[in-house]
C-alpha cells in the first residue's frame, strides 16, 4: 500500500518543522487531512519519523534544545489539528491512562501513545507532564482503567519512574502496565523485571499490533 | 588606575569585533560614532551619526547619558524602539573609555529562558486542554445520538396509542353529543384538548429528533407559493374565528413559482400563523403577506399582541424556550415550533428574520430563494 507522505513532502515538512515555521507544517497536515490520509499513518511517518529525526540533530549537537523544544511544541499543535477526526470512531468499553512521571517534562511521546489507543477504540486519558504519583493514583482509582502506560523520555527520570511504578503495583495488583519512551532508546528495561504487569513497548507500531 | 590607550582599543575591538552585544561607541553628546553588525541587523545601517537616545522607548522623557554612566551598573534595563517590529529590552553598560563612551546591551538570558520555559509549558497545557475538550465534544456529539435516537423511538412509539384516544374521544363527541351532559361533554372536549396536544407535541419530538440526526429529508418540488399559503390559512381563519381575531391577507399577483418542499413550508407558515394568533387579542387583526423581492419570495406575519423584549428574542429559537408573552386563550405551547421552523428554513437556504417591541407586537418573516438550490 502506498503512503500518501512521499519522501519530498516529508523533507519539506521536516525543514519548516526545523525552520520553526508552525503555519507551513500546518498546511502540509491540513492538505494531507483533506485527502483523507489515515491518521496513524500522519502519526508513524510523519509526526513520529520527524521528531526522531529532531532528536538525532539535537544529539549531534546540530541544532539547540531551543529548536528541538519548538519542533515539539508545532508538533503538539499538529496533533490537535487531528483531534476532530481522532475521537469520532466507534468506542470499545477500554479504558487507558496514559501519564508522565513527576519531573518528566517531555510529553508529546505519551500523548501520541494516547491518541493511538484512540484510534484503536479505548477511551485514553491523557494527564500530561510531570504528574505527581498522589494526582496519577487518585485518577486510576476514580476511572479504573483497563490498562495504564507510564512514558519516560528522560533516563536521569528513571528513579520517578521507579516511584511511579512502586506505587501504582502496590496499589492496584492486577493493573496491566505499558511502559515506553525514548529514555530506554539505549536500554535499561531490565528494571521493568523488578514490576509484575509492567510491560516495554517500543514503538507505536509494536503497540498498535498488541490493540 | 586609568588604562592605557592600547588596552582601551583592544577593549572596544573585543566589544565591537568578537562579543555577542550590541556595542555602541558615544562620543560625550550622546551621538552614536560606531556600532556593531549585531546593532546594524537590529536597528538598521543608518544609525551612526544619530543620538542614543532616540534609539530608547523613554516614556517618562528622562534619559540622560550622564546618569547612566555615573551609575556605573552592570544592568541597567533599557528598551529599544525596533524598526518593523516589537521593542526589545537589554541590559545595558556604560563606560566611559578615554573621550568616548563605550556602550554594551546584552539579553537578560535567565529571563529569556524563564519565558521559553512556561511558554512550553502553557503550550502543553492548552494543547492537553484542547485534547480534552476535542475528547469530551466527541463524547457529547455520541450522548446526543443516543438521545435523539431514543426520543424519536419514544415518541414514534407514543404517537399510535395518542391517535386511538384522540379519534376515540372525537368519536364520542360528535356520536353522543346529544346523550351526554354538560359536565361529561366538558370531560371529552379535555380529554380531546389533551391528546391533540400530545399528538402536537410528539409531532414535534420527532422533528426535532430527525433534524439532529441529520435524517431531516427535504422532497424539492416546484410549486406556486401561493397555493401553500392558502393551504395553511384553511386552519389560521379557524383559529383566528374562535379568538375573533382578524386576519388581512394580502398575497401578491403573479408570484413565481418556488422549489421548495411544500409540506415542510406549509408547517413553517402554520407555527408562524397559529403562533401570531395564539399571541392575539380578541378585537386585533393580524397581518398576511406573500410577495416576490429581489429574486426571493417574501412571506411575513405580523401580530399586534405584546410583542417581546430584546432579551426574550435572543432565546427565541432555542427548544423549550417561551419568550414571556402570554397566550391570549391560555393555549398551551409545546416550546419547539419556533426551532422546527427555523431548521425548515435553514434547510431551504432560506433566511427568518423577527421585528418585535415591547407593546407593539411582533413581525416574522421568511425569505426563500426562487433559484433552485443545487444539491
Amino acid at each position: 500500500m502506498g503512503t500518501k507522505i512521499k519522501a519530498d513532502l516529508y523533507q519539506t515538512y521536516l525543514a519548516s518543522l526545523l525552520r520553526g515555521s508552525k503555519s507551513e507544517c500546518l498546511n502540509i497536515v491540513t492538505t494531507l487531512l483533506e485527502n483523507k490520509i489515515e491518521i496513524r499513518e500522519l502519526y508513524t511517518e510523519l509526526f513520529q519519523k520527524s521528531m526522531y529525526r529532531v532528536g538525532e540533530l539535537w544529539e549531534i549537537n546540530e541544532i539547540s534544545v531551543s529548536r528541538e523544544h519548538l519542533a515539539t511544541a508545532i508538533t503538539e499543535n499538529m496533533l490537535s489539528v487531528t483531534y476532530p477526526y481522532l475521537f469520532t470512531g466507534v468506542k470499545s468499553d477500554k479504558t487507558a491512562i496514559i501519564s508522565c512521571t513527576a519531573n518528566e517534562y517531555h510529553q508529546l511521546g505519551g500523548k501520541m501513545v494516547a491518541d493511538i489507543f484512540e484510534l484503536n477504540g479505548w477511551d485514553a486519558y491523557f494527564l500530561g507532564a510531570n504528574t505527581p504519583v498522589k494526582e496519577l493514583l487518585q485518577f486510576i482509582d476514580e476511572i479504573k482503567p483497563d490498562l495504564i502506560g507510564v512514558s519516560l523520555a528522560v533516563y536521569f527520570n528513571l528513579p520517578a519512574l521507579k516511584v511511579t511504578l512502586e506505587a501504582i503495583t502496590s496499589h492496584f495488583q492486577n493493573l496491566d502496565i505499558l511502559v515506553g519512551g525514548h529514555a530506554f532508546i539505549w536500554g535499561g528495561t531490565g528494571v521493568l523485571k523488578n514490576y509484575p504487569g509492567a510491560h516495554y513497548y517500543e514503538s507505536l507500531a509494536q503497540l498498535e499490533a498488541d490493540l | 588606575m586609568p588604562e592605557s590607550p592600547a588596552h582601551s582599543q583592544a577593549i572596544l575591538e573585543y566589544f565591537k569585533n568578537v562579543a555577542p552585544v550590541l556595542y555602541f561607541l558615544l562620543n560625550q553628546d550622546g551621538i552614536i560614532l560606531s556600532v556593531n553588525r549585531y546593532c546594524q541587523d537590529l536597528l538598521g545601517a543608518t544609525i551612526v551619526g544619530r543620538s542614543f537616545s532616540e534609539l530608547l522607548i523613554d516614556f517618562q522623557q528622562s534619559f540622560r547619558l550622564e546618569k547612566y554612566i555615573c551609575k556605573n551598573a552592570d544592568r541597567s534595563l533599557l528598551s529599544l524602539n525596533i524598526p518593523n517590529s516589537l521593542p526589545r529590552s537589554y541590559l545595558f553598560t556604560f563606560r566611559r573609555i578615554n573621550d568616548s563612551i563605550l556602550v554594551f546591551g546584552r539579553s537578560d538570558t535567565e529571563e529569556l529562558e524563564q519565558l521559553r520555559l512556561e511558554l512550553l509549558r502553557a503550550n502543553q497545557d492548552l494543547n492537553n486542554l484542547t485534547r480534552s475538550l476535542h475528547k469530551k465534544n466527541a463524547q457529547l456529539a455520541h450522548l446526543n445520538t443516543i438521545k435523539n435516537q431514543f426520543l424519536g423511538m419514544a415518541a414514534h412509539d407514543l404517537r399510535k396509542p395518542i391517535s386511538v384516544i384522540l379519534n376515540y374521544a372525537e368519536f364520542l363527541l360528535d356520536e353522543t353529543a346529544e346523550q351526554l351532559d354538560e359536565e361529561h361533554t366538558s370531560f371529552l372536549r379535555r380529554i380531546e384538548h389533551s391528546a391533540l396536544f400530545m399528538k402536537r407535541l410528539v409531532d414535534d419530538f420527532l422533528d426535532v429528533s430527525a433534524i439532529e440526526a441529520g435524517s431531516f429529508q427535504l422532497n424539492i418540488a416546484q410549486v406556486n407559493p401561493a397555493e401553500i399559503l392558502e393551504r395553511s390559512l384553511v386552519l389560521a381563519r379557524m383559529q383566528a374565528g374562535k379568538k375573533r381575531v382578524a386576519l388581512a391577507v394580502s398575497v401578491a399577483p403573479g408570484l413565481s413559482e418556488i422549489f421548495i418542499d411544500a409540506d415542510k413550508i406549509e408547517q413553517a407558515m402554520n407555527n408562524l400563523l397559529g403562533n401570531a394568533i395564539e399571541h392575539s387579542a380578541a378585537g386585533t387583526c393580524v397581518s398576511v403577506t406573500l410577495q416576490e423581492v429581489d429574486e426571493r419570495i417574501v412571506f411575513s406575519v405580523q401580530d399586534q399582541g405584546v410583542g417581546m423584549s430584546q432579551e426574550a428574542m435572543k432565546q427565541l429559537f432555542t427548544p423549550f424556550s417561551t419568550t414571556g408573552a402570554i397566550k391570549t386563550g391560555g393555549e398551551k405551547s409545546t416550546g419547539l415550533g419556533l426551532t422546527i421552523t427555523r431548521k425548515i428554513i435553514d434547510a431551504h437556504q432560506g433566511e427568518m428574520t423577527v421585528e418585535s417591541e415591547e407593546g407593539s407586537g411582533t413581525t416574522f418573516t421568511m425569505h426563500l430563494k426562487l433559484k433552485k438550490n443545487d444539491g
